[in-house]
């Protein structure tokens, strides 16, 4: 299951593009890179995307798992907005303390999927995938067996969280965002309910 | 080829650098101003990008956070020295005291993205030991300051609400920013509780102003403002410093000493260039240092010479002593009960948020502790569900929960006055240099029992706070901040009368050389809780027309 962490050297210096091109201006010039550099580094490309760092077999269990943390509800959930690639990239680049730590976490999952229901977590059903979430997370009440995959669940909500509420879907479509919106008045607050009576 | 020897040099172009810039400049001085990094200009900022313009989006990668810190590898600021980075400018501390230094090394310095929150000190805060009895007063009163006081905040623009409030003392305001919903119920809640609560103060402009544009609401300070709308060197001081003709600005000049004649007196800098690390010295009348608290003490500390035989202009032995930063207590964080559920609306958009002021040893004294703290509310919606890692859950549920307690979010910490301590000092580390082999500082930061009382204070009252205003907390740190986290490092060149005990005058003029100012805030010989910028820039206006008349009349 584990994979060494091979990264393409190619596509880590395109990701990076964005940050690492300042180190090398000289002092006439501004420091800024172009804008549209940055967004580009990390735009598809005309081939489809590839991971950098998980298996297909991985890439699946980890789009599966954000989406039962974060699943399309009346707005899209975490598989539309493409968490799973967010994920491989930072994973991509970590320490490999860091990775092994969340592919160990990832076997866990199967050998506990395989202990309560004797199939790898992608073969469950909906139902009995949630079950198995459900089991880790109230922090609360974690039974011994399950106390193992705990911090591991911690961490890949995290990194969903951290991808979805950062991608077009999260921001505009799930918590309809109305900031960065240049405006030429502050209203404030329009509820007068709200409001003292010296305000 | 010539060398030109300038009236005055400035070291520096953070808030203070640039305020003495402009004031030397348009009083007629022929000044050179240096800065370590590189130049920028409002126009290069990403302002308005978004957190999917970016393969990181927008935290950087996380192997270029390993080398250089997470503020540097930001992909929303991608310039060099915006934040320091921390393989190019180390600095040491001893093992389980640590000092967090979070400092820029670029055109503008902190002032690209600092809070810019302006809040007057008070008679209490430059009177503080004539008070209470602890420590030493200001060598000056803030009736001395007052006017100083009026003009860089009509000069910079600061939007705020008049109170009528001792302790943080009304200046001259543009129109407050509106407050968002949670602002005014934790109004509310802090009347109850027998306090004030008002707009915080910040240098932002609420209209148009001494020929800036008006904020545009874009809730982008952090990244800079790409149309000089908040108080910034580049937006405001350097334009006018630049206009008179008496400026020079040398950028990607990294100081690494003052120079001083066969006298020990004071006549120019030893500098880097910042790319080929070519030594280079640059000559003039009378040298000013602004390049923040930390780093004007550390090139004094590496000036040293047979007359400064401990620092320049340290015969009094306290350069480097006298270190603080802020304290921060929290924060506390939790979802109005009043707001659950509501429609979420633009409300980052004015990038501020509001501030009890300190209310302890105001009418009474406190038993427990002397000095305060004021408290700092913030929330509304932004564009990242933090709190979504507040509580338990996943599924449907959760992201559910998640959207519900997205507009009622309010968010409050405490920031009080630390007392400054002898031991709570920096020196140079023989052992470690920078990038250009300048020697780094070693910093060794000493808390108070003060600090302790003040702390366990604030959390309380912060806490009753949140209940008066019907808050679901979900989170609550009740420690204090890590030293050197909150940016605000003051003192280690502390200025008052006695030359055996200070190292400048009222006029943050050397004791030991009078054609060597200190301008920002390692003068500080009090803390005050209230954010120092604004201070910093009426210190050094003031301090900037006396050195100018001294000039003027041969005196230095």
């Amino acid at each position: 299951m584990t994979k060494p962490g091979s990264i393409d050297r190619r596509e880590m210096i395109k990701a990076a593009a964005g940050s690492a091109a300042l180190v090398v201006l000289g002092p006439a010039s501004s420091a800024a890179p172009q804008h549209h550099a940055a967004s580009a580094a990390g735009a598809v490309g005309t081939s489809p995307w590839q991971p950098k760092f998980f298996s297909a077999e991985q890439n699946e269990l980890v789009t599966t798992l954000a989406e039962l943390i974060l699943p399309e509800t009346d707005t899209p959930g975490a598989r539309a907005a493409k968490v799973n690639e967010y994920i491989d990239l930072v994973l991509s680049d970590e320490t490999t303390r860091t990775q092994e730590n969340f592919l160990n976490g990832l076997t866990w999952i199967n050998r506990r999927s395989n202990e309560l229901f004797q199939e790898d977590f992608l073969r469950l059903s909906g139902e009995q995938q949630v079950e198995m979430l459900t089991r880790l997370s109230d922090g609360g009440s974690i039974q011994p067996e399950d106390k193992d995959g705990r911090p591991f669940f911690l961490d890949i909500r995290r990194r969903t969280v951290s991808g979805y509420y950062t991608s077009k879907i999260g921001i505009h479509e799930e918590l309809e965002y109305e900031g960065k919106t240049p405006l030429a008045e502050w209203q404030g607050c329009p509820h007068p309910g709200h409001h003292g009576s010296s305000d | 080829m010539a060398t030109t020897l300038y009236d005055a040099a400035i070291v520096g172009t953070g808030a203070t650098g640039g305020m003495a810039a402009k004031v030397l400049a348009e009083k007629g001085m022929k000044t050179l101003l240096l800065e370590s990094g590189p130049s920028i200009s409002s126009a290069d900022f990403l302002t308005h990008s978004m957190p999917y313009d970016f393969p990181f989006r927008g935290a950087g990668s996380p192997s270029k956070a390993r080398r250089v810190g997470r503020p540097a590898a930001s992909e929303r600021t991608p310039f060099v020295g915006y934040h320091a980075e921390n393989d190019q400018h180390p600095y040491s501390f001893p093992k389980g005291n640590p000092w967090a230094w979070s400092h820029s090394r670029i055109l503008g310095g902190r002032t690209l993205h600092w809070g810019r929150q302006s809040l007057r000190l008070a008679e209490y805060d430059f009177k503080g030991a004539s008070i209470d009895g602890y420590g030493v007063d200001w060598p000056f009163t803030y009736r001395d300051l007052e006017p100083y006081y009026d003009k860089a905040e009509e000069y910079v623009g600061v939007q705020g609400m008049t109170e009528g409030l001792p302790q943080i003392p009304d200046g001259k305001f543009l129109p407050p920013f509106a407050f968002n919903c949670y602002e005014h119920l934790m109004k509310k809640a802090a009347r109850k509780m027998g306090w004030h609560l008002t707009a915080l103060r910040t240098a932002q402009l609420s209209r148009a102003h001494r020929g800036r544009p008006a904020c545009h609401y874009c809730g982008s300070c952090g990244s800079g403002c790409d149309v000089g709308a908040f108080f910034s060197t580049v937006a405001v001081t350097l334009p006018d410093a630049l206009a008179t003709g008496n400026l020079t600005l040398q950028t990607d000049s990294v100081v690494r000493h003052v120079l001083v004649d066969g006298e020990g007196r004071p006549k120019g800098v030893g500098y880097h260039d910042r790319l080929s690390k070519d030594y280079r010295e640059a000559f003039a009348k009378v040298v000013v240092l602004a390049g923040s608290t930390l780093e004007s003490t550390r090139i004094m500390l590496n000036s040293t010479s047979r007359q400064h035989p401990n620092g320049l202009a340290n015969s009094s032995g306290v350069l480097g002593h006298y270190l603080t930063d802020h304290i921060s207590v929290g924060n506390i964080e939790g979802a109005l009960q009043d707001l659950v559920g509501g429609k979420i609306l633009n409300e980052d958009g004015k990038s501020n948020g509001s501030y009890i002021p300190r209310f302890q040893n105001v009418d009474s004294k406190n038993r427990d502790f002397i000095r305060g703290y004021g408290i700092m509310v913030k929330g509304g919606a932004g564009s990242f569900p933090g709190h979504a890692l507040d509580f338990d859950g996943f599924g449907a549920a959760y992201k559910r929960r998640i959207k519900a307690l997205h507009p009622a979010m309010v968010n409050v910490y405490a920031r009080g006055e630390p007392l400054p301590v002898y031991d709570s000092s920096v020196e140079i580390d023989k052992n470690l240099v920078d990038h250009w082999g300048i020697p780094a500082l070693h910093i060794h930061y000493k808390r108070t029992e003060n600090d302790e009382k003040i702390r366990k204070h604030a959390f309380d009252s912060m806490m009753e706070l949140m209940h008066t205003a019907k808050v679901e907390i979900l989170s609550a740190r009740d420690s204090l901040s890590t030293p050197g986290t909150i940016n605000h490092e003051m003192g280690t060149a502390r200025m008052g009368h006695d030359p055996k005990t200070n190292v400048l005058n009222a006029y943050n003029q050397a004791h030991d050389a009078k054609n060597l100012f200190v301008v920002d805030a390692s003068c500080w010989p009090s803390s005050g809780c209230q954010n120092p910028t604004l201070t910093m820039l009426a210190i050094a206006w003031r301090a900037s027309d006396y050195l100018a008349e001294q000039f003027r009349k041969g005196e230095l």
